[in-house]
C-alpha cells in the first residue's frame, strides 16, 4: 500500500457529500449568532467576524491546492516539535484570565493548541504508518500513547483540561483504526479505569477481579502480565492523590457532571439555564431572536460554548434533529471516506479528524444539557470562535487535500 | 489498508459508525427528552426566569379603640438586605460593614455563605434586620463603600397607646408550615407575617388585605429591566381598620389596677356584649414582636410562673365562687322551692353527715332570709337551699347562664368552663359514690365547678338586663345591640330580687361589697372568695353600675390568689365604676368609631 498519492484538488475531486453538511451547519451557526447580537448593527458583531473567519478559513483552505499533500506526511514530525517548543513557550507569555493558553507575537495572538491538534494527528498517523509492521510489539504500540501524552501535559498545564482530553480520545482511535491489538489497546486504558475505580472499593475490587482474569488468558509472559497488574494496582491506589492535585475549578467541572445543582457558583449554574432555553424551546421553537432566556442573557457564553441552547430555544427541537442529522452525515462521510483509501496516512488522518469533530460534539451538546462536565469545547461550524472556525475549516479542506483523485 | 486486512478494516469502520450513530443518538434523546417530553415543565421554569412579579405588601390594617384612639398602627421598618451571588466577589469588604451593626465581620460573610443553592443566591435576602435611625444614617453615608447593599423596608406594627390590651391584639409571626396548609391558596408566601394569637389571629382576613404586584423584566443577575408595559401593576389594598369595642382609658386603667397582680378585669356594657375593658395580668409588651423576638425574652415570658402568656378572662379557669349563690337563688324563687321571706338562722357552722361545714362568719349570721344571705354571704342559708333544690334544676340554670360553653367572644382557642353533669359526677365518685356532701361545695361555687371570668361577667349581665345572654364583643359595632342573644327566662319578680340582693351586697348592712359603694350611684354587685389549694383563696368581685340615663356597665374582677374577695377585688371595680359614672361622658359612650 502506498503511503500516499499526489494528486491535486481540482473541483472534480470535492467531495460534495462533506460540503454540504458543512454548509447547512455554518448557516444555521450563522442565524444563532445574529440572534445572539441583539440586534445591534452588523459592524463588530460576532456574527460579522465569523464571516470574515469564514472567509479567511476558505481562502486558506483555496492556497492548499499549491502544496504538496506530501508535506504533511514528510514534515509531521518537524510540525509536532515545532507545536511542543510553542507549547512550552506559553507558559513564559503574559497570563490571560489566569491561563497560558495564548502566544503573543506583536498584536497578534494565536493558541497553538487549537491548530495543534491537526498537527499531533498528522505525527501519530506518520508513525502508525511508518511502523506498521512493528505495532505487533508492545512497546512500539506505546510510543503513539507518548506524542499524545506530551502535548496533552503540556495544555493540561495551560490549564485546559478539555483540549488535553480531546487529543488523548484522539489518539485512542487513531490507534484502534491502525489495527494495534486490542489487548494492546486495552493494557493502554486499562489505568484509566483503574484511576476512575480507585475511588469506591467495591468498584476497584470488581475491576482488578476483571483484569486478573483478562491478564490469565492474555498469551503473554508471566512478568509482563504481573507489570501490567502492579500498574494497575498503583494507579488504583493512587488515584485519590492525583484527584487532589487537580485544579479546584477542574475537580469542580468533573462533578458538576454528577449533579448538575450541586455547584453553586458557575458551571451548575449555566447548565441549569442552558437546560431551561433548551428545554422551553420545544417542538418549533420560541422563533429567531424571541429566546426569553439567552436574550435576556440568563445565560452567559451563548456565542461560543452555549450556541446549541440558543438554537434549542428558538429553533426548537426540529432544528436539533437537523443539526445532529448533519453532524451524523458528515462523520459518517469522513470514515466512510477513511476507509476506502487506500493510502495509510490519509485514512489515519480523517479518522483523527472525525474523531475531533465528534468529541468535541459530543462533550459541547452533552455539556448543554448536563450530560457531560462544562468544559468549554466549542460546537464544529455553529460555535463562534475564529481559530476553532479556522481548524474545522481546515480539517475538512485537508480530507479533501489529502484524498483527491481517490474515487469518490 | 493492508491486503489482508480487508475485512478487518470493515469491522473497524462498523464499530466506528455505530460510535457515531449511538452517541447522537444519545443527546437526540436528551434534547427529545428536554424539549417534547419535559416542554411544559421547561417553559414555566423559563417564565418564572425573565418575569418577576414584585410583591407589594399591603399595609395591615389598623386597630381602633371605641373612640377613635389608634390602638395599632403600623410603622416602617428598615432591613439591610443583599443578594448573596452580587456581593460574594467583594465580601471582605462587604463585612465592614459589621462595624455600624455591632456585629463581627465573620458572622456577615458566615450568613451570606450560608446561601448555597443556585436560585437562592440570586433572591435577595435580609442580612440584617431592624435598623434603628442611627445605623440607618450611618450606613447611608457610607453605602459606597459597600458595594451591593440595599434597604428593605416594609411595615410592622406600631402600639400608641397607652392602654397595652396585650392579651386582646395579640401578635404576628412568620407563618409557620401548619398555617401555611391551613390558610392555603390564600397568597401566604414562607417568611410572610400571619396573625399568632389573639385578634391579630382572628381578624387575620380582614387586617392582611390584598398585596400587589408590579411586574418586572429582569435579565440573569435579577438586575431589574423595567416594568412590563402590557403587564400594568396590581395596586395593593390595605387592611380594614377596625374599632374594637375597648376605651383606652378605661383599659389603660384596669390594667393599672392589676399591676403587679395576677388576675383579670373585664368591663361590658351589657346591652351589647361589648367590652369596654378586658384585662389580663401580668401581661407582655409587643413592641419586640415586630422584629424576629429573642428566643430569650420568649423563653422568659413562656415560663414564667405568673403564666404571662395565659389570656385569663378566656383561657383561666376558676371556681366561681359565691357569685353562684345568686343562680341558686334564682331557681329557687322561680320554681317555688323558696320564698323571699324564708329565713334561716345562721349559727356559723352546718353539721352534714360527718362533716362541719362552716359559714364565713365564724360567730353565724344569726336569723338571715335569702336577700340578707346574699348580701351577707351566708353559707349555712345556702346549704339549707340547694337541699330543697336539688342537683338537675342547680345544673340547668347554670348552664342557661351560659355556663360550660363558649361565650362566642371573637378570640380564638376560647374556654368552655366545666359544669359537672350527673353522668359526670356519677363518673367521677363512681368508687365512694356522690353525695349532698359534694352539692354543698357545688352551692357555693367551689368543687366541681370551674368558669372563666368572661362567663362570669355575662351571668352578671344577664342579670342586669333581665336575661338577655349577650355575646362578649371586642368589636364595636351598632349591629352589637340588635343582635340576637339567647333569653334566660325567670320571671320578673326573681329579676328584681336578685337585682335588689346585689344591691345590699354594695350598699345594705352587712354587705360584702361595700368597699365597692360610692355614694348616691347605682351600684350592685357580688363578692366571692374561691376556694384555692396553693394559697390565699381567689378574690373575685362582680357587679354593675346604673348610670343617671338608665345606661349600665358591667365589672367583673379576679385576682388570684388576692384573699377576700371584699376586701382586694371590690374596690378595683369601684375605681373603674367612678371612671365610668363620673369620668365617662354619656355622649361619647355609644358614638361610633371616628378615624381622626
Amino acid at each position: 500500500m502506498r503511503k500516499f498519492l499526489n494528486a491535486k484538488i481540482s473541483t472534480a475531486s470535492l467531495d460534495y457529500l462533506l460540503l454540504i453538511p458543512m454548509a447547512v451547519l455554518l448557516l444555521m451557526g450563522g442565524l444563532a449568532l445574529y440572534s445572539t447580537a441583539h440586534g445591534a448593527p452588523f459592524m463588530g458583531t460576532s456574527l460579522m467576524r465569523q464571516m470574515v473567519w469564514l472567509g479567511v478559513g476558505l481562502g486558506l483552505v483555496w492556497t492548499l491546492q499549491w502544496v504538496d499533500p506530501r508535506t504533511y506526511y514528510l514534515h509531521a514530525y518537524r510540525f509536532y516539535a515545532a507545536l511542543l517548543a510553542l507549547l512550552l513557550l506559553t507558559y513564559f507569555m503574559p497570563t490571560v484570565s489566569g491561563g497560558h493558553r495564548w502566544l503573543f507575537l506583536g498584536p497578534m495572538r494565536m493558541q497553538p493548541s487549537e491548530l495543534g491538534k491537526i498537527i499531533i494527528v498528522f505525527a501519530m498517523a506518520k508513525y502508525l504508518t511508518d511502523y506498521r509492521k512493528q505495532l505487533d510489539e508492545f512497546l512500539y504500540a506505546l510510543v503513539p500513547l507518548g506524542m499524545a501524552i506530551i502535548p496533552a501535559v503540556l495544555i493540561i498545564g495551560q490549564p485546559d483540561l478539555g483540549t488535553a482530553l480531546i487529543i488523548m480520545m484522539v489518539a485512542f482511535s487513531m490507534m484502534y483504526w491502525s489495527g494495534i491489538s486490542l489487548f494492546y489497546l486495552f493494557v493502554i486504558i486499562a489505568p484509566l479505569i483503574s484511576i476512575v475505580t480507585g475511588f469506591g472499593f467495591y468498584a476497584f475490587s470488581f475491576w482488578m477481579a476483571f483484569l486478573i482474569v483478562v491478564l490469565y488468558l492474555a498469551r503473554i509472559k508471566i512478568r509482563w502480565k504481573t507489570a501490567v497488574f502492579l500498574i494497575n494496582a498503583m494507579f488504583g491506589t493512587l488515584a485519590p492523590f492525583l484527584w487532589n492535585s487537580l485544579q479546584p475549578y477542574q475537580q469542580q467541572r468533573i462533578m458538576t457532571v454528577i449533579d448538575a445543582t450541586a455547584d453553586p457558583h458557575g458551571a451548575g449554574y449555566q447548565v441549569l439555564q442552558s437546560r431551561t432555553a433548551i428545554g422551553s424551546g420545544g417542538l418549533f421553537g420560541k422563533g429567531l431572536g424571541e429566546g426569553t432566556q439567552t436574550q435576556l442573557r440568563f445565560l452567559p457564553v451563548t456565542d461560543t460554548d452555549f450556541i446549541i441552547a440558543v438554537i434549542g430555544e428558538e429553533f426548537g427541537f426540529i432544528a436539533i434533529l437537523l443539526i445532529l442529522i448533519m453532524f451524523v452525515w458528515l462523520l459518517l462521510r469522513l470514515i466512510d471516506r477513511a476507509s476506502t483509501t487506500q493510502y495509510r496516512f490519509a485514512s489515519l488522518s480523517v479518522v483523527g479528524f472525525a474523531s475531533i469533530f465528534l468529541v468535541h460534539i459530543f462533550v459541547n451538546m452533552g455539556m448543554s444539557t448536563g450530560l457531560m462536565p462544562v468544559t468549554g469545547l466549542p460546537l464544529p461550524f455553529l460555535s463562534y470562535g475564529g481559530s476553532f472556525l479556522l481548524t474545522c475549516i481546515l480539517m475538512i479542506g485537508l480530507t479533501q487535500h489529502l484524498l483527491a483523485g481517490e474515487p469518490l | 489498508m493492508n491486503q489482508s486486512g480487508a475485512p478487518m478494516l470493515n469491522s473497524r469502520r462498523n464499530f466506528m459508525a455505530a460510535t457515531v450513530v449511538v452517541l447522537m443518538g444519545i443527546l437526540g434523546v436528551r434534547f427529545f427528552q428536554y424539549q417534547i417530553l419535559n416542554f411544559s415543565q421547561f417553559q414555566a421554569y423559563a417564565e418564572r426566569n425573565s418575569i418577576r412579579s414584585i410583591r407589594l405588601t399591603a399595609p395591615r390594617g389598623i386597630l381602633l379603640d371605641r373612640n377613635g384612639h389608634y390602638l395599632v398602627t403600623n410603622r416602617p421598618y428598615y432591613s439591610l438586605g443583599v443578594v448573596p451571588a452580587e456581593v460574594r466577589a467583594s465580601l471582605e469588604q462587604l463585612s465592614g460593614i459589621g462595624k455600624y451593626l455591632d456585629i463581627a465581620p465573620d458572622t456577615i460573610s458566615a450568613r451570606i455563605m450560608r446561601i448555597t443553592d443556585v436560585y437562592e443566591q440570586f433572591q435577595p435576602m435580609v442580612l440584617y434586620e431592624s435598623l434603628n435611625f442611627i445605623q440607618l444614617t450611618h450606613i447611608e453615608e457610607h453605602r459606597i463603600e459597600f458595594p451591593g447593599i440595599f434597604f428593605m423596608d416594609r411595615t410592622v406594627r406600631h402600639y400608641p397607646s397607652r392602654a397595652r390590651a396585650t392579651h386582646v391584639i395579640g401578635y404576628l409571626r412568620a407563618i409557620s408550615p401548619d398555617d401555611m396548609r391551613a390558610f392555603k391558596d390564600r397568597g401566604y408566601r414562607p417568611g410572610d407575617q400571619i396573625g399568632a394569637v389573639g385578634l391579630e389571629r382572628q381578624l387575620e382576613p380582614e387586617l392582611r388585605g390584598t398585596e400587589g404586584y408590579r411586574y418586572h423584566l429582569v435579565d440573569n443577575l435579577l438586575r431589574d429591566l423595567g416594568a412590563i408595559p402590557d403587564r400594568p401593576p396590581k395596586q395593593p389594598l390595605p387592611g380594614s381598620t377596625i374599632s374594637l369595642s375597648l376605651d383606652i382609658d378605661m383599659q389603660a386603667l384596669g390594667e393599672q389596677l392589676l399591676e403587679g397582680k395576677r388576675g383579670t378585669l373585664l368591663a361590658l356594657d351589657p346591652e351589647t356584649g361589648e367590652l369596654l375593658a378586658f384585662v389580663s395580668a401580668p401581661d407582655y409588651v409587643l413592641e419586640p414582636f415586630t422584629g424576629s423576638i429573642p428566643e430569650s425574652l420568649w423563653n422568659q415570658w413562656r415560663d414564667n410562673p405568673d403564666k404571662v402568656l395565659l389570656n385569663r378572662p378566656i383561657n383561666g379557669l376558676y371556681p366561681p365562687g359565691s357569685s353562684f349563690k345568686l343562680l341558686t337563688a334564682a331557681v329557687a324563687l322561680s320554681e317555688g322551692m323558696a320564698a323571699t321571706s324564708d329565713t334561716v338562722t345562721c349559727t356559723g357552722f352546718y353539721f352534714f353527715g360527718d362533716r362541719n361545714f362552716r359559714c364565713n362568719v365564724l360567730a353565724g349570721h344569726g336569723v338571715v332570709n335569702l336577700e340578707q344571705a346574699i348580701a351577707q354571704s351566708c353559707n349555712i342559708y345556702f346549704y339549707q337551699l340547694i337541699q330543697k333544690v336539688g342537683f338537675d334544676p342547680w345544673q340547668r340554670i347554670v348552664r342557661e347562664f351560659g355556663f360550660g360553653q363558649q361565650t362566642g367572644i371573637e378570640l380564638p382557642l376560647e374556654s368552655g368552663g366545666l359544669v359537672p353533669s350527673r353522668a359526670y359526677m356519677d363518673k367521677k365518685y363512681a368508687d365512694v359514690g356522690w353525695t349532698v356532701g359534694h352539692m354543698l361545695n357545688l352551692v357555693l361555687g367551689q368543687g366541681d365547678i370551674l368558669v372563666t371570668p368572661l362567663q362570669i361577667a355575662r351571668m352578671t349581665a344577664a342579670i342586669s338586663n333581665r336575661g338577655k345572654l349577650v355575646r362578649p364583643t371586642l368589636i364595636h359595632d351598632a349591629r352589637n345591640r340588635f343582635a340576637e342573644a339567647p333569653q334566660v327566662d325567670l320571671p320578673d319578680e326573681v329579676w328584681d330580687h336578685l337585682q335588689q340582693a346585689m344591691y345590699q351586697v354594695v350598699n345594705g348592712f352587712k354587705g360584702t361589697g361595700f368597699r365597692a359603694r360610692i355614694p348616691g350611684e347605682r351600684i350592685y354587685g357580688k363578692t366571692g372568695t374561691a376556694e384555692n389549694p396553693h394559697g390565699p383563696g381567689h378574690s373575685w368581685f362582680t357587679g354593675y353600675a346604673v348610670g343617671s340615663e338608665g345606661d349600665r356597665l358591667v365589672v367583673a374582677v379576679l385576682v388570684e390568689g388576692g384573699g377576700l374577695g371584699s376586701r382586694i377585688a371590690a374596690p378595683m371595680a369601684k375605681q373603674i365604676f367612678e371612671y365610668y359614672l363620673k369620668s365617662y361622658l354619656p355622649s361619647r359612650r355609644n358614638d361610633f368609631a371616628q378615624v381622626p
